[in-house]
């Protein structure tokens, strides 16, 4: 039978891999994290144990993220590249996690889909200055029927019937969810009053996140905890519980833990590649060969393999013949929204963010824009009605200059960020941009002595207009909302050049046509090497303002499927 | 929808994972106080000799003081910081507490209490992060790593070698004015760093979970009436759309988008600590940014422990 590698277990290379299997594949998976879900293939997802707990300090110390002095990300603004700045910054900012089953092990499950305009940007809105606007090579009905599929399968909540007539236009094709919504909280009842007074249209949060029994494992109880947090009570669907862990037990399946990838090999011509070379978890080489690899690493990680990989063949790294691997890399920035209150809302005691407002998604044009200094500007989504534990209280306050003593010890007391506060955050689109890239950091290793991935990356003027226009229309709407007696909007391309701390990472890979402008074909493979397939969100050619997951998944089982059934 | 779903985990679904989770996960006796009682305190590892244990105790509490309710002495902050400096000194190593539930919520056990035994590589990581790197070219390659129990020793160290030398006391007999301005005092550099690292380590063990050592009778979810870890029972349907203490306007409001005919996940549960119910809040000025939990995690996990780090992640620090 058939066999292939696959870098990375998230959501991307989980459900590859149970694609495959499911085709009678022979498949492995290499992470370069460990495994915290004790029984992990010995037992059914739903009889899964977990390391993870309702415990702010675990996530503190970083747990189930690499190591910030053993496998640092190096990062500096565009101006300090200009000006001949290695780096200004060194550690975990902007890392994503790296366990079996990857970041989706402590993401906040929100899966909206993408709109149909999404796929062609460039043809319906024109190009920006300074930015590589470009169209997706294949369209939203490709994408359509996985959508319902991973909907179905993983169990997302939700309720169609209840989407805006816009959001419902631009993403056809639907059955109902399989599981009804959760309770909303109060904090975001109260902004979805304020969301329809200033003509919003508030509706319930599609999230992976059981409202009912599914698939043998509990409904969730509301305990806030999620984004950050383990599921204390396996209420969440993900790409270990949902695709990972039945894939490995079907047998054909094996990941092998703490398994770092060094290098793809090729032939010495590099028209296919021939294997991987890995550092098991005891730091001994390995290789493997094998006629098909699947890159599912995510987008930093995939692209600093791609340029680790260089060759006689591919002096500049795999794929990277017309220096694309690494360009491009979009980060969503956040504008973070608080409406504030006299007595305790309660915005912690609900699922994180169960409604979710579409009416800044965009595009928005018209003299209000060009105004701006852009031509267009497309927003996204806002998450409705979020809360902070108190850890993250504490140390936001912290952070922001209260100094320690009585003055930190009386904010805790008052408590405005967290008890007297109904959070918002709009997810904005982040351009694509020539000079916001990955490249391989020319001193600073990781524990193996490989070089790190460097970061360089700052907003387009698209996402400082993007922000400046829309975030006095998130400050109507929390004054607006019923009792709010103040509100504070904080557009982060407005605040600085560096990248906001976000888990939402696309790019570096993009997929096109035309292998002078692209790195991979429309059904991942690159331009120079076509038996290794980007399946990961670095094929993304543009990076819509919805919580990605739900792409990254339907995009890689829509490659996994044709390779399973056309040999592609 | 199917009428026989379940709306809450049953109990089979977590007793599963009570009994699959600490049969790998923690293969190691108990170091952590039951629920944070003061009887588990000689289980805890210790690092710093006693002198200058008691030269952080004094600092914490200039961190956190006691005012009406009970400062970082009181919590045993002291205790907890020193625990994680003694990390490697016990099996399994005191750095992650266990899972998937604490008693604190209707669980029978305290699996909080068990720690988690760290793989290599995270204890490479984290021997780095306490121990240094100590000239060992295993840990040196990006440079020199300067440990916590270096950072703690050198500061307190010269918090007392200052105190003795300007005001011929040891640091916790002075004035607690005069153990701000040593403590301030950002132009030593060893003290300066001391600051970088106990003001997070502080807050970390007065408000995070008391089996680390710290939040002593849980006194940092008390004064904030913080619910602490609510797994498993989690919050019924009716806690988790209407509000303790209604609002004026909770009539308006729209409906919650679930199907009110579903069974309530939760018997209800009062809240606890000194400000629930209606005690008013005390006035204060909104921060000057909104925050976000998704993007705060990434940024208290990106500081790893430094302040300055995280001033500067936050935007108020821009040196």
């Amino acid at each position: 039978m058939p066999e292939a590698i696959i870098i990375g277990s998230g959501p991307a290379g989980s459900i590859s891999a149970w694609e495959l299997a499911r085709a009678g594949w022979t498949v492995t998976v290499l992470e370069r994290g460990r495994n915290l879900r004790p029984g992990f293939g010995e037992r059914p997802s739903a009889e899964l144990g977990t390391l993870y707990s309702s415990d702010e300090l675990k996530g503190a110390r970083q747990f189930g993220f690499p190591h910030p002095l053993l496998e640092p990300i190096t990062g500096r603004t565009r101006a300090e590249a200009e000006a001949g700045t290695a780096r200004s910054v060194q550690g975990l900012h902007i890392q994503l996690g790296s366990a079996v089953g990857g970041t989706a092990l402590h993401y906040n499950a929100k899966f909206p889909r993408f709109w149909q305009q999404d796929f062609h940007t460039l043809s319906a809105l024109g190009p920006q200055a300074g930015a590589q606007v470009a169209d997706w090579p294949i369209g939203y009905a490709d994408l359509a029927p996985f959508y319902d599929e991973v909907e179905q399968h993983i169990g997302v909540q939700g309720d169609i019937t209840r989407l805006p007539a816009r959001t419902a236009e631009q993403t056809p094709g639907r059955r109902q969810y399989p599981m009804p919504p959760n309770p909303t909280g109060y904090a975001a009842r109260l902004l979805a009053a304020g969301a329809e007074r200033v003509g919003y249209t508030p509706y319930p949060y599609p999230a992976a996140v059981n409202s009912t029994g599914f698939d043998g494992r509990p409904a969730c109880n509301s305990c806030g905890l999620c984004s950050g947090f383990g599921c204390p009570i396996n209420a969440r669907g993900d790409a270990l519980v949902s695709y990972l862990n039945p894939a490995v037990i079907s047998g054909r399946v094996r990941v092998i833990e703490r398994a770092l990838v060094t290098r793809i090999e090729t032939r010495a011509d590099g028209g296919r590649a021939t294997g991987v070379r890995y550092l098991d978890a005891e730091g001994r080489e390995q290789r493997l060969a094998v006629e098909k690899i699947l890159l599912a690493a995510s987008p930093i990680s995939t692209a600093r393999l791609l340029l680790l990989s260089a060759s006689a063949a591919h002096p500049r790294g795999l794929g990277n013949r017309s220096d694309q691997v690494g360009r491009n890399l979009m980060f969503h920035y956040f504008t973070l929204g608080g409406a504030f209150f006299e007595r305790d809302v309660q915005s912690l005691r609900a699922q994180s963010t169960t409604v979710e407002v579409d009416d800044l998604v965009g595009p928005f044009s018209g003299p209000a824009i060009q105004a701006l200094g852009v031509p267009w500007i497309k927003g996204g989504l806002v998450q409705v009605g979020s809360g902070l534990p108190i850890l993250a209280e504490a140390f936001f306050y912290a952070g922001l200059g209260i100094p320690h003593g009585s003055a930190h010890k009386q904010a805790m007391r008052a408590s405005l960020a967290r008890r007297r506060i109904a959070g918002i955050q709009f997810v904005g689109e982040d351009l694509p941009q020539a000079g916001n890239r990955v490249d391989l950091d020319p001193e600073r290793r990781d524990w193996r002595g490989l070089p790190v991935a460097r970061v360089t990356w700052s907003p387009h003027a698209h996402e400082r207009a993007a922000a400046q226009y829309t975030a006095p229309l998130l400050e109507a709407w929390l004054l607006a909302t019923p009792g709010a007696v103040g509100a504070v909007v904080t557009p982060g391309p407005l605040l600085g050049d560096a990248p906001q701390n976000t888990a939402h990472h696309a790019g570096t890979a993009r997929m096109g046509e035309d292998p002078q402008t692209s790195v991979c074909d429309a059904l991942g493979r690159l331009h120079d090497c076509p038996n290794v397939h980007v399946v990961d969100a670095s094929s993304f050619p543009t990076f819509p303002g919805f919580n990605p997951t739900l792409t990254i998944l339907a995009n890689a089982q829509r490659i996994a499927r044709a390779i399973a059934q056309q040999g592609a | 929808m199917d009428p026989t779903r379940t709306t809450s985990a049953t109990r089979r679904q977590l007793l599963q994972l009570a009994l699959a989770t600490p049969a790998l996960a923690a293969c190691g006796r108990s170091t952590a106080p039951p629920g944070g009682e003061a009887a588990g305190a000689t289980a805890l590892p210790r690092h710093l000799p006693a002198p200058l244990r008691a030269t952080l105790e004094a600092v914490v509490e200039r961190l956190i003081p006691g005012d009406s309710d009970p400062g970082a002495a009181a919590a045993q902050a002291a205790r907890a910081i020193d625990a994680l400096l003694g990390a490697f000194s016990v099996e399994p190593p005191f750095l992650f507490a266990g899972a998937p539930f604490s008693d604190r919520a209707g669980a029978a056990r305290n699996d909080f209490a068990r720690f988690l035994t760290p793989d290599p590589y995270e204890q490479l990581g984290w021997r780095l992060r306490i121990e240094g790197s100590q000239g060992r070219p295993e840990r040196e390659f990006n440079g020199p790593v300067t440990g916590l129990q270096t950072i703690y020793r050198e500061g307190l160290e010269r918090l007392e070698a200052r105190a003795a030398a300007e005001y011929g006391q040891s640091y916790p007999a002075l004035p607690a004015p005069v153990q701000d301005q040593l403590l301030n005092d950002g132009a030593d550099a060893a003290i300066a760093a001391l600051l970088d690292v106990a003001f997070p380590a502080t807050l970390e063990a007065y408000y995070g979970p008391p089996e680390y050592g710290g939040n002593a009778a849980l006194v940092g979810w008390d004064f904030t009436a913080y619910p602490g870890d609510v797994q498993p029972r989690g919050w019924s349907d009716e806690q988790v759309v209407n509000a303790d203490n209604p609002g004026p306007f909770d009539a308006l409001l729209p409906p919650s988008y679930h199907d009110p005919a579903r069974r309530s996940a939760a018997p209800h549960r009062p809240l606890t600590g000194r400000h629930a119910g209606g005690m008013p809040l005390p006035p204060a000025s909104p921060p000057a940014q909104a925050p976000s939990m998704e993007l705060l995690a990434g940024v208290i996990a990106a500081a790893g422990g430094s302040l300055r780090a995280l001033r500067r992640l936050l935007g108020s620090d821009h040196a």
